[in-house]
């Protein structure tokens, strides 16, 4: 391919996918009952709005080709997506070893990696803040968090 | 796992007036955890703290009862809670009529109340038919009549097609073989409004909710949907005694607790809801939300599930909703 | 006269040193777990409830009244200051809110947001005392049809809340309707789109849609921006702190705007206060004179909203004081609380105990002022807030979020879709999507469906019923010129340029 594939050309194709799912699926329900539309009724209407308009964006974008100003910060990227691979990596992990040092493992990692302010501020942090929330949301508001093996 | 939820705890109960049931081997040695479908200030949280609150009042039990929302699916994540925790005796569900009527229809919903172990029913919610103040029916049957004339221009306001309004309206239908509409809203205040705003003409409530307004004359009751006069209101005649003698739709609440926990577990359970039901803290609520108690006990509450269950299928399925259990 | 001497009993009952003290209680603790994200104002007040339950009933009902104004404010704070919606109707608060903050505006931002308040919710409680009956019988003229033509009308907003690209901002409208269409359907319990799963029967919750493409996604962002690598700007000077007198007179019509707005919306059982103030958003950036600086820190697009939120709370008090009618979560709690005191509201209550209708009343006028008292001085010192350094401040969000889930609901499968949305807005601002109109498709896109499918019912599915009732062909018209607005505006200016030329 000689051109690199425009973000909103990727964009319209993942979305026409979704709304061709999401009519497909619609049209395996009742669309029109004898007491009104039926359950499928509204959901295919959103997904072959979804199809046409991502047509539209893809036609658009390949018809009045603009530079794609974006030049990919590759780096960028990858630390957002690094962050946010930790904070799901701690939100699924809590379930075992609880909110308070799920918590504190991730602020660690924040700090650490992402803002790279060492490991001593970044422990401090963790365990700062995950105590902060453990006494305020755990002890004094009672919000019921995950708790560890260790009790809390 | 997380044992408590924003100031679920019902308090701490009472110490003085500990009172053992006599036969009961098996006592709770941590707090009981009430699981609620739904979150705080919904029905089955209410509920659930009213529960704990008569416990508490009357003295029935000294040791500590948490509210648990386990909010999600509908109720399904209540349920498959249930589920997970067997064999747990310190797990105690708030069922509802929702919890039989539920996994009937959704094929994703797979925990079913028949497996779990049941406790008690404790409550039934009465249903009353009312139409507007100003309604050109003074009857039941006046509003059959006009059904029957102008087929589906008449109109009920309600609920999912699950829910006691729609099942009372399609074994009327069935018996009568007029055919009327159904609105479905998503919370009781607006199917009250559709009905005063004049918008659908007849509903079926719950007797608390319509009380202050059938008092100003902008309601009527028609009919009560149980199969006895309800105590508070003596002059409105019974669907079976307006003429109309349909199978009686129970909306019920009561408790129940994982699959395969103690049989010692079970009659403490049994003997604390019996004795709970008989206090004056739960004959004041009862009378205040204008319930009936209707205590079953745990082997009567078994028999009591399957055979809604069976009703509820019955009844959906003539009314064209797929069951697909 | 009557009205107003009655009011006056209720006064002096509420204005009792030791009542006021249980108004400023009420106050306090509503806005500081309403401040909690996935703590929206039902939750708190249910929360709150048992604290009131060992009172005399005029101070509990006073008390009450506190923490019903306190939870509706609470939410107001996290978006503006951390980018988190405390709960639904806070979202749109978050555009503008948010980018004040980052502007070091944050203190202005949360003044303008309790004035606001403040001044839209005295709207509302003087509405509800003077219009009541008359409001009511309006709320019950309310059908299917009409319902239809209001979400239309918020629908059609996405045409000033999407950004650059129409395309993609209709796109991301139609992602939130398909969203909200998740779950069992309420007219036939048809599943849609669970995906086997039971947890998805219920729907996904509003809240971890709007804090994962909010809060997670900005943070993403940021850090993939490297935008701030320190503190946000916090000014030194109190003044500073404060909103100027140019942002409040800038403010002017949005207090109005959001007053009327939110109390008509708040009156109809139907339609939550997540709807009120993204209409009243909207329709300050439609008359705007710059529209195209919403979005970047305009002390109007906090004004609106919250306004319109907290007129809300007066307009939702109608049906339930004189019909006992609860519109929705937060007062269906109330009702259940002022019946277990003894009160019954409903038709009667006006005429039958005139002492305790107005004494409540006159309790939510003192819980109006009390809360702009308590907050103005706390705004300097929770902009505060914004000077811990970024490292902190990013994983405090991401903690707040994670607890605010939890509040939802404790299910892991929570935590999961919290990060899938997250990553969803990251990827959003990336590809040039705007995550406002998604939310705006999934707040209003299932109360159109069943609007259409009610409708459609009652008139045998003849679909003229949906644009021939008089009010709902008023909203209709206006919904359309809402979609034309933009043109006009372009013509409009390039007709000025021209003759500036």
């Amino acid at each position: 391919m000689a051109r690199r594939l425009d973000r909103d050309v990727l964009a319209g194709i993942a979305l026409a996918g979704l709304g061709g799912y999401v009519a497909w699926r619609a049209a395996g329900w009742d669309l029109l009952t004898e007491d009104g539309p039926g359950p499928g009724f509204f959901p295919l209407g959103y997904g072959v709005l979804m199809v046409a308009l991502s047509a539209l964006l893809v036609l658009r974008t390949l018809l009045q080709p603009r530079p794609d100003a974006e030049n990919g910060d590759v780096a960028g990227h990858a630390r957002a997506l690094a962050t946010w691979a930790a904070f799901a990596g701690a939100a699924f992990a809590m379930q075992w070893i609880g909110f308070v040092a799920g918590f504190a493992l991730l602020s660690a990692v924040v700090v650490v990696f992402v803002f790279g302010r060492g490991w001593a501020r970044g422990a401090a942090v963790g365990a700062a803040s995950a105590g902060v929330f453990w006494l305020v949301f755990e002890r004094l508001m009672g919000v019921g968090l995950p708790a560890g093996p260790w009790g809390f | 796992m997380k044992r408590r939820h924003l100031l679920a705890a019902g308090g701490t109960l009472a110490l003085a007036g500990l009172v053992r049931p006599a036969h009961a081997a098996w006592t709770p040695s941590r707090p009981i955890e009430f699981v609620a479908h739904n979150g705080p200030g919904s029905g089955p949280d209410v509920f659930a703290r009213a529960l704990i609150s008569a416990i508490e009042q009357d003295r029935i039990f000294s040791g500590r009862i948490q509210v648990a929302n386990r909010v999600g699916g509908g109720g399904a994540t209540a349920m498959n809670y249930m589920m997970e925790r067997r064999g747990d005796a310190h797990v105690v569900g708030i069922w509802t009529s929702l919890w039989m009527s539920l996994p009937l229809v959704q094929a994703e919903a797979r925990s079913l109340v028949t497996e779990m172990t049941a406790i008690a029913r404790v409550a039934i919610e009465p249903a009353v038919i009312i139409v507007r103040g100003d309604s050109p029916y003074r009857s039941l049957a006046d509003f059959v009549e006009a059904a029957r004339a102008r087929p589906g221009q008449v109109r009920q306001s309600g609920g999912s097609p699950t829910a006691r309004d729609a099942l009372v309206r399609q074994l009327l239908m069935a018996h009568t073989g007029a055919r009327w509409a159904f609105i479905s809203f998503p919370s009781g205040g607006e199917r009250m409004s559709a009905l005063l705003g004049g918008h659908v003409d007849m509903m079926v409530a719950e007797p608390a909710e319509i009380r202050e307004q059938v008092r100003a004359g902008r309601l009527r009751i028609l009919a009560t949907a149980t199969a006895t006069r309800l105590p508070l209101l003596p002059d409105v005649p019974t669907l079976a005694e307006a003429g109309f003698p349909i199978a009686d739709v129970i909306q019920a609440r009561g408790l129940l607790a994982p699959p395969g926990i103690p049989e010692e577990a079970v009659a403490f359970y049994g003997d604390l809801f019996r004795r709970m039901s008989e206090g004056p803290a739960w004959a004041k609520y009862v009378e205040d939300n204008q319930l009936q108690s209707a205590f079953l006990s745990p082997a009567d509450t078994a028999a009591f599930f399957r055979s809604y269950q069976g009703q509820l299928r019955d009844i959906l399925q003539a009314g064209g909703v797929r069951v697909v259990r | 006269m009557e009205t107003l001497a009655a009011l006056g009993q209720g006064f002096a009952v509420a204005l009792q040193p030791e009542n006021l003290l249980w108004c400023l209680l009420g106050c306090f603790l509503g806005t500081i777990v309403g401040v909690l994200p996935g703590l929206g104002p039902a939750a708190t007040i249910a929360l709150l409830l048992p604290l009131t339950f060992g009172m005399d009933p005029t101070g509990g009902i006073i008390m009450l009244a506190g923490i019903y104004f306190g939870a509706k404010y609470g939410g107001s704070t996290t978006s503006i200051l951390l980018n988190i919606p405390g709960e639904a109707s806070s979202v749109v608060t978050c555009l503008d809110g948010y980018q004040m903050a980052r502007k070091g505006r944050g203190g202005a931002a949360l003044g303008i947001a309790a004035i606001a308040s403040f001044v839209a919710g005295t709207f509302g409680i003087v509405a509800l005392t003077l219009l009541a009956p008359p409001i009511a019988e309006f709320a019950l003229s309310f059908s299917s049809p009409e319902y239809f033509a209001l979400m239309v009308l918020g629908l059609s907003l996405v045409v000033v809340l999407g950004g650059s690209s129409l395309i993609k901002a209709l796109l991301a409208l139609l992602v939130g309707l398909w969203l909200t269409s998740i779950g069992t359907d309420l007219f036939t319990s048809q599943s849609r789109f669970t995906f086997g799963s039971s947890f998805l029967l219920g729907g996904i919750d509003f809240m971890i849609v709007a804090v994962g493409l909010f809060a997670i996604a900005g943070v993403l962002e940021s850090i993939r921006a490297r935008e701030e690598t320190t503190a946000l700007p916090v000014p030194n000077r109190l003044r500073e702190l404060m909103p100027s007198w140019a942002e409040l007179k800038a403010c002017r019509f949005a207090f109005l705007n959001g007053s009327v707005v939110g109390f008509i919306v708040g009156v109809l059982p139907g339609a939550g206060s997540a709807i009120a103030s993204f209409i009243a958003y909207g329709v300050e950036k439609t008359v705007s004179r710059h529209p195209e600086k919403f979005g970047t820190g305009v002390p109007e697009g906090v004004a609106a909203p919250e306004g319109a939120n907290n007129a809300d709370s007066g307009g939702a008090m109608v049906p339930l004081l004189t019909l006992g009618i609860p519109g929705g979560g937060s007062t269906a709690i109330l009702l259940s609380a002022l019946i277990v005191w003894g009160v019954k509201p409903g038709p009667l209550m006006m005429t039958e105990s005139p002492e305790v209708f107005w004494g409540l009343i006159a309790s939510l006028y003192i819980g109006s002022v009390m809360l702009l008292v308590m907050n103005l001085p706390l705004v300097p010192l929770f902009a505060q807030i914004l000077r811990i350094p970024v490292y902190v401040l990013f994983p405090l969000i991401f903690g707040l979020a994670l607890v605010g889930a939890f509040g939802v609901s404790d299910n892991p499968m929570n935590l999961l879709l919290l990060a899938g949305f997250g990553l969803l807005g990251y990827v959003m601002v990336q590809f040039g999507f705007p995550p406002a109109p998604l939310i705006l498709g999934f707040v209003l896109g299932d109360a159109m469906e069943r609007a259409v499918r009610q409708s459609l019912t009652m008139s045998l599915g003849d679909p003229a019923i949906l644009v021939e009732r008089p009010l709902s062909a008023v909203m209709l018209a206006l919904a359309a010129l809402v979609l034309v607005s933009p043109l006009i505006g372009r013509l409009l200016r390039r007709r000025r340029a021209g003759v500036a030329v």
